[in-house]
C-alpha cells in the first residue's frame, strides 16, 4: 500500500517534543523561582516565622506598654518614669509597625499559633494560669499586684517584671532575626534584641540600687 | 512518459522510470518487491527523552513550589463570610459620648452611642465576673476590642475557663456575664455579633482570631485598651452614668509609698486626664 512520506510526520514528532520541551523549561524555570523566592519582595511574602513573630511580638509588647503606663501614676522616681515613657513609646510604635505588615500581607493581627512559628524550641505555657503566657509575660495575678503598688515598692516590682519581660522578648526576636524571611522583621527583630539587651543592663542595676533582686529568668 | 513497459534494467536509468512503479525499489532493478518499509522513520528517541525528562522534573517543581505557597498561605485569614451565624450592624465611626444609659438596639451592644474617653472597659485580656457596664463595653468595641459575654445561668464553670482561655494574656479582648442573654454565649466586635450554644463552638475562636484589633472594621485602630481603673473597680451594668479614668491616683494626687490606695469611689468627669 502507499505509504505516506516519512519525512513530515518525523519532523512533525520532533516539533511537537522540541515544544513540550522548551515549555517545560520555562516552567521549571518559573517553578524554580518562586521556590527560591526569586524577586519576590517583603510586601509579597512572609514566611510562616514573619507572621507570627509580628503577631506574638506585638502581643508581647502590649503588655509592655501596658505596664510601662502604669508608671505615669504609680511611680514619682524620674528615672523610672522616663524609662518607662521610653518603653511605652516605643514599643506602641513598634506594635503598630507590626500590625501594619501583617494587614499588608493580609493577616488578622491576632490568631495563629502562639509561639508555633518558633519550631520544635517553643517554650508556651510558662504562667500558672491556662491562657498561652508568652515567655517573661507577667501573670494577671501580677498586673494585680504592680497596680496595687506606689513609688520604691512600685518601682522595685516594675524594674522585676519589665526586665524579666525583655529577657522573655529576647528569644523570639533573636529567633526571628535568624529565621525571618523578610527584612523589615529581621531588622526589627534584630533592633528589638539589641535595645532590649542593653535596656536590661540598665534595669538591672536600677533595681541594685533600690535593693530588690531580679526575678528567675523566663 | 514511457510507454514502454520493457523492464528498464537495461536503460540503466537510475530513476526507473517508465518501470512499474515499485516504491523504494533499487534503481535499475526491474524486479517486482512487495512493497516493504526497508526504511523504517526514525523515532527520535533521544528527544522524547528529553522532553519527558523535562516534563516531569518541571512537573515536581511547580508541585514543590505550590506546596510552599499553599503552605505560607495556609495561615491566611478567613473573611466574615466564612464564619456562618455572624450577623453584621451598620455603625458608622464618630458615634457620640454620653454619660447617660444607652438604649442599644442589639443586646448585648455592637455599636452606637458610648461612655466617654477614657473611661472604655480595659480590654487587655481581662476577664470581669460581673455584668459591666455596656456603655463603657461599646468604647471598647470601639477600639477594636472582641467582647464575649454568657449567660451566666446557661454555661458550667468549665465553659467559662474555655472562653477565658481566649481571651486571658490576648490584649484586645474582654468577657463578661451578661445577664438576660438570649443564647449561652454571644461573641461582639463592632458592628459584628455571633451567638453560639457551646464554648467548644469553633466559631468562637476563628471570630475573635479574624476581628481582634481588626484593621478593617476597628472605627479607632491603634487606640489603646488599657483602663487600669475599670480593672480595679469595673462599673456594673446597672450603674449610674460615671467616668472611669485610667489614672489611679486618689484625687488629692500624692501617691505614699508602698501603701495601696482606696479608690473605691469612682472619680467624676473633672479628674479625667486629657486625652
Amino acid at each position: 500500500m502507499a505509504v505516506t512520506a516519512p519525512t513530515p510526520t518525523r519532523s512533525g514528532l520532533r516539533s511537537v517534543l522540541l515544544a513540550v520541551i522548551a515549555v517545560g523549561l520555562v516552567l521549571l524555570g518559573g517553578g524554580l523561582a518562586v521556590v527560591l523566592g526569586i524577586g519576590r519582595d517583603d510586601a509579597a511574602g512572609p514566611g510562616a516565622v514573619d507572621v507570627g513573630f509580628s503577631r506574638d511580638m506585638a502581643r508581647h509588647h502590649l503588655q509592655g506598654v501596658e505596664m510601662a503606663n502604669l508608671a505615669q501614676d504609680h511611680s514619682v522616681d524620674p528615672a523610672v518614669r522616663g524609662l518607662a515613657f521610653d518603653i511605652a513609646t516605643t514599643q506602641n510604635n513598634q506594635v503598630g509597625r507590626m500590625q501594619g505588615w501583617l494587614a499588608l500581607w493580609g493577616y488578622s493581627p491576632t490568631g495563629g499559633d502562639v509561639m508555633g512559628w518558633m519550631g520544635g524550641s517553643a517554650h508556651s505555657g510558662h504562667g500558672s494560669d491556662g491562657g498561652t503566657l508568652m515567655p517573661g509575660m507577667a501573670t494577671e495575678e501580677e498586673l494585680a499586684n504592680l497596680r496595687s503598688l506606689q513609688g520604691t515598692a512600685f518601682d522595685v516590682e516594675f524594674l522585676r517584671l519589665m526586665m524579666r519581660h525583655h529577657q522573655g522578648g529576647l528569644e523570639m526576636a533573636e529567633y526571628a532575626q535568624e529565621h525571618g524571611e523578610t527584612d523589615v522583621v529581621r531588622t526589627l527583630a534584630r533592633s528589638i534584641a539589641e535595645s532590649q539587651k542593653a535596656e536590661t543592663r540598665l534595669m538591672s542595676g536600677m533595681l541594685e540600687e533600690r535593693g530588690g533582686t531580679p526575678l528567675p529568668a523566663p | 512518459m514511457a510507454k514502454d513497459r520493457t523492464p528498464a534494467s537495461g536503460k540503466g536509468s537510475p530513476a526507473g522510470k517508465g518501470s512499474t512503479a515499485t516504491k523504494g525499489g533499487p534503481a535499475g532493478k526491474g524486479r517486482t518487491r512487495p512493497p516493504a518499509n526497508v526504511v523504517t522513520p526514525q523515532r527520535p528517541w533521544g528527544l522524547i527523552a528529553a522532553a519527558i525528562a523535562v516534563a516531569v522534573f518541571a512537573a515536581a517543581v511547580l508541585t514543590y513550589a505550590v506546596l510552599k505557597v499553599n503552605e505560607a498561605n495556609a495561615d491566611k485569614v478567613e473573611s466574615i463570610d466564612d464564619i456562618a451565624g455572624v450577623k453584621t450592624y451598620e455603625y458608622p465611626a464618630g458615634q457620640q459620648h454620653v454619660d447617660t444609659a444607652v438604649e442599644y438596639s442589639e443586646s448585648p451592644p455592637v455599636g452606637g452611642p458610648h461612655a466617654p474617653p477614657p473611661s472604655w472597659a480595659d480590654c487587655t485580656g481581662t476577664v470581669y465576673d460581673i455584668d459591666i457596664r455596656h456603655e463603657n463595653a461599646v468604647h471598647s468595641l470601639e477600639h477594636g476590642a472582641v467582647w464575649i459575654t454568657y449567660n451566666p445561668d446557661d454555661v458550667s464553670q468549665d465553659d467559662i475557663d474555655t472562653l477565658a482561655k481566649l481571651v486571658e494574656n490576648e490584649s484586645g479582648r474582654m468577657m463578661s456575664p451578661y445577664a438576660g442573654l438570649d443564647s449561652p454565649i454571644s461573641i461582639q466586635a463592632w458592628g459584628h455579633q455571633l451567638k453560639v450554644d457551646s464554648a467548644d463552638d469553633k466559631r468562637i475562636k476563628q471570630f475573635a482570631d479574624l476581628l481582634t484589633l481588626n484593621n478593617e472594621f476597628t472605627p479607632e485602630p491603634g487606640a489603646s485598651c488599657e483602663n487600669p481603673d475599670f480593672i480595679a473597680n469595673p462599673l456594673p451594668a446597672d450603674a449610674p452614668a460615671a467616668a472611669v479614668g485610667t489614672g489611679s491616683m486618689p484625687t488629692d494626687g500624692v501617691p505614699t509609698d508602698g501603701v495601696p490606695t482606696d479608690s473605691a469611689a469612682p472619680t467624676t468627669g473633672s479628674e479625667t486626664p486629657s486625652n
